[in-house]
C-alpha cells in the first residue's frame, strides 16, 4: 500500500513539465476557463484535458482521500473521476461551474465506494494504520526547522485522530464536512455538488462538527 | 436572541466573512458562546491542519492509459460484452432468475412433486362432509360481519370465524394474522377430524381415500413475526383437486 504523497509545492508535475518546456501557448492556456478547456476536450484536444487534469488532480485526490481514508483507493477513484469526465465530455452542460461538476462525480464515486465497503462489511485497515515510515517516496520532506520532537508527535497524533474521526462519520455528514472544512468550499457550491439545499448542508455540517467534537474532546 | 442564534452564526460564517456587531458583543459577554467559539475554532484549525495529499507522479500516465483503454473498449468488441453492459445484463438475469424461483416456490405445489402423507385415521371421504359455502369461506378473509365477531382483548382481536360448522377462535393481530407455530385446520367433518400442520410457507399433500388434498399455509401481510412465530393463516391451494 503506497503512502499518500504530500503537497510540496502548488505546482503539479504536469504544470512543472509544461513550464519547464517554456511553452508559450501552454502558458496562455493556463488562463483558459474550465468550460473552454472541456469544450476543447470535446473537440478532441487532449492537451486541453491534460490541463484540466492538472488543475484538479490534487484537489480531487485529496478530497476522495479524506472521504475514504485510503490513498490507493483515492487515487484510483480520482482517475475514475477523470475518465468519467472525459467520457461524458459530449454531454457536459455549463449550468454549473466545472469544479461543481467534477466534485459531484468524485462524491458519487466515493459514496458508492463507502456503500460497497459497508455492504462487504469491510473497512480499510490501510487507512487506519498508514504511517509515514513506509518505503514509498514521500515528496514532502521538511527541513530542520521542525518543532521539538514531542510537539511534532502530538501534532501527528492529533492529525491521525482527526483523520480517523472524519473517517468514522456517516457518509451523509462526511461529504459536506470535508467539502467545507477540508476543501474550503462555499455552502452554495456544496449544496450544488451534493444536490441538496443549503439549509440541509448547514445542518449536516453542524451535526458532523458536533460528532467530531465529541470524538476529539481530549484535543480541545 | 438566544445563544443558539449566535452559535449558528459562529458556525456558518463564510470563510472570509466577519461577525455581526451584535454577535461580536454577545460572544464577548457570554461564556457559553465563547467556549463554543473556542471549540469551533480549534476543530476548524485541526481539520484545516490535515496535510493535503497529492496525486502520485505517475497519475497522468496512468490516466492516459486508462482513458486509452476505455476508448478502445468503446470502439471494439460486441456491445453486449463490454463491461458496462455485462454487469447490468447479469444483474437483470439474476433478478429474473430470483423472481422465477420465488414464483415457483410460492405457487401452490403440484400434487406430483409433493411428499404425500397417508392419514389413515381420517374418516372416509364423503362429499357431504362440508358445505361448499363453508369451504369457500376458508379461502378468504371473513367478510360476513354476522359470522365474524372480533372481540378486542388485551389489544388482540379474537375472531370467531372461518367455518360455520367448526367454529374456532383464532387469536389475531390487527391484520387478522395469527401468531402460531402450527395450526389445527378443521376439515369440516361431522367428527372432530382435523389436520395439524406446521405453519410454514409450504404445502403438504395428503391422500385421503385416493383423493389428493393439498393444504397450504401461507405467510402474508408484512411478514412480521410475533414472538418468533410466523403470521399465518390456512388456505387451500387453489390448483388442487378439490375433494369437497
Amino acid at each position: 500500500m503506497s503512502q499518500p504523497a504530500l503537497m510540496s509545492s502548488p505546482l503539479s508535475s504536469f504544470e512543472e513539465l509544461r513550464l519547464g518546456a517554456a511553452h508559450a501557448p501552454a502558458l496562455a492556456r493556463d488562463e483558459t476557463s474550465d468550460h473552454a478547456l472541456l469544450e476543447a476536450t470535446r473537440d478532441g484536444d487532449e492537451d486541453a484535458f491534460a490541463i484540466l487534469v492538472g488543475r484538479y488532480r490534487n484537489q480531487i485526490t485529496n478530497y476522495i482521500y479524506r472521504m475514504l481514508n485510503d490513498y490507493d483507493e483515492a487515487v484510483d477513484l480520482a482517475q475514475e473521476t477523470f475518465v468519467r469526465v472525459f467520457g461524458a465530455a459530449d454531454r457536459y452542460q455549463t449550468n454549473y461551474a466545472f469544479s461543481t461538476y467534477i466534485y459531484r462525480i468524485a462524491t458519487n464515486l466515493a459514496i458508492s465506494e463507502l456503500r460497497k465497503r459497508k455492504r462487504r462489511k469491510l473497512f480499510s485497515l490501510t487507512g487506519l494504520f498508514q504511517s509515514k515510515d513506509g518505503d514509498q517516496d514521500v515528496e514532502f520532506n521538511p527541513p530542520d526547522e521542525s518543532p521539538l520532537i514531542d510537539v511534532a508527535m502530538v501534532d501527528e497524533e492529533r492529525r491521525v485522530a482527526v483523520s480517523r474521526a472524519i473517517g468514522t462519520l456517516p457518509e451523509k455528514y462526511r461529504a459536506p464536512l470535508v467539502l467545507r472544512d477540508v476543501e474550503g468550499k462555499a455552502y452554495e457550491e456544496i449544496a450544488q455538488i451534493l444536490e441538496m439545499n443549503e439549509g440541509t448542508v448547514k445542518s449536516r455540517i453542524s451535526r458532523a462538527r458536533g460528532l467530531l467534537k465529541d470524538k476529539l474532546k481530549i484535543y480541545f | 436572541m438566544n445563544c443558539k442564534h449566535y452559535q449558528r452564526e459562529i458556525e456558518h460564517i463564510e470563510l472570509s466573512g466577519s461577525f455581526s456587531h451584535k454577535a461580536q458583543k454577545h460572544i464577548e459577554s457570554c461564556a457559553t458562546c465563547r467556549t463554543f467559539k473556542r471549540e469551533h475554532d480549534s476543530l476548524r484549525y485541526m481539520i484545516g491542519g490535515l496535510e493535503k495529499v497529492k496525486a502520485p507522479a505517475n497519475f497522468d500516465t496512468r490516466l492516459r492509459a486508462r482513458i486509452a483503454a476505455s476508448k478502445q473498449q468503446k470502439s471494439h468488441g460486441f456491445l453486449f460484452f463490454q463491461p458496462t453492459f455485462v454487469r447490468p445484463a447479469l444483474t437483470l438475469g439474476l433478478v429474473l432468475g430470483l423472481v422465477l424461483a420465488g414464483f415457483l416456490l410460492i405457487r401452490p405445489f403440484s400434487a406430483s412433486n409433493q411428499p404425500l402423507e397417508n392419514l389413515a385415521d381420517l374418516p372416509s371421504f364423503s362429499p357431504d362432509w362440508i358445505n361448499e359455502n363453508d369451504f369457500s369461506r376458508l379461502k378468504d378473509e371473513p367478510q360476513d360481519k354476522d359470522e365474524v365477531k372480533p372481540v378486542v382483548k388485551n389489544r388482540v382481536r379474537h375472531f370467531t370465524a372461518y367455518n360455520k360448522s367448526k367454529r374456532e377462535e383464532v387469536q389475531t393481530n390487527e391484520l387478522g394474522n395469527s401468531p402460531v407455530r402450527e395450526t389445527t385446520l378443521p376439515l369440516g367433518f361431522d367428527s372432530e377430524a382435523s389436520i395439524t400442520i406446521p405453519v410454514k410457507r409450504d404445502s403438504r399433500s395428503f391422500v385421503i381415500n385416493d383423493k389428493r388434498v393439498s393444504l397450504r399455509l401461507v405467510t402474508f401481510g408484512s411478514q412480521a413475526m410475533i414472538e418468533g412465530h410466523h403470521l399465518a393463516r390456512p388456505v387451500y391451494a387453489s390448483n388442487t383437486e378439490r375433494v369437497w
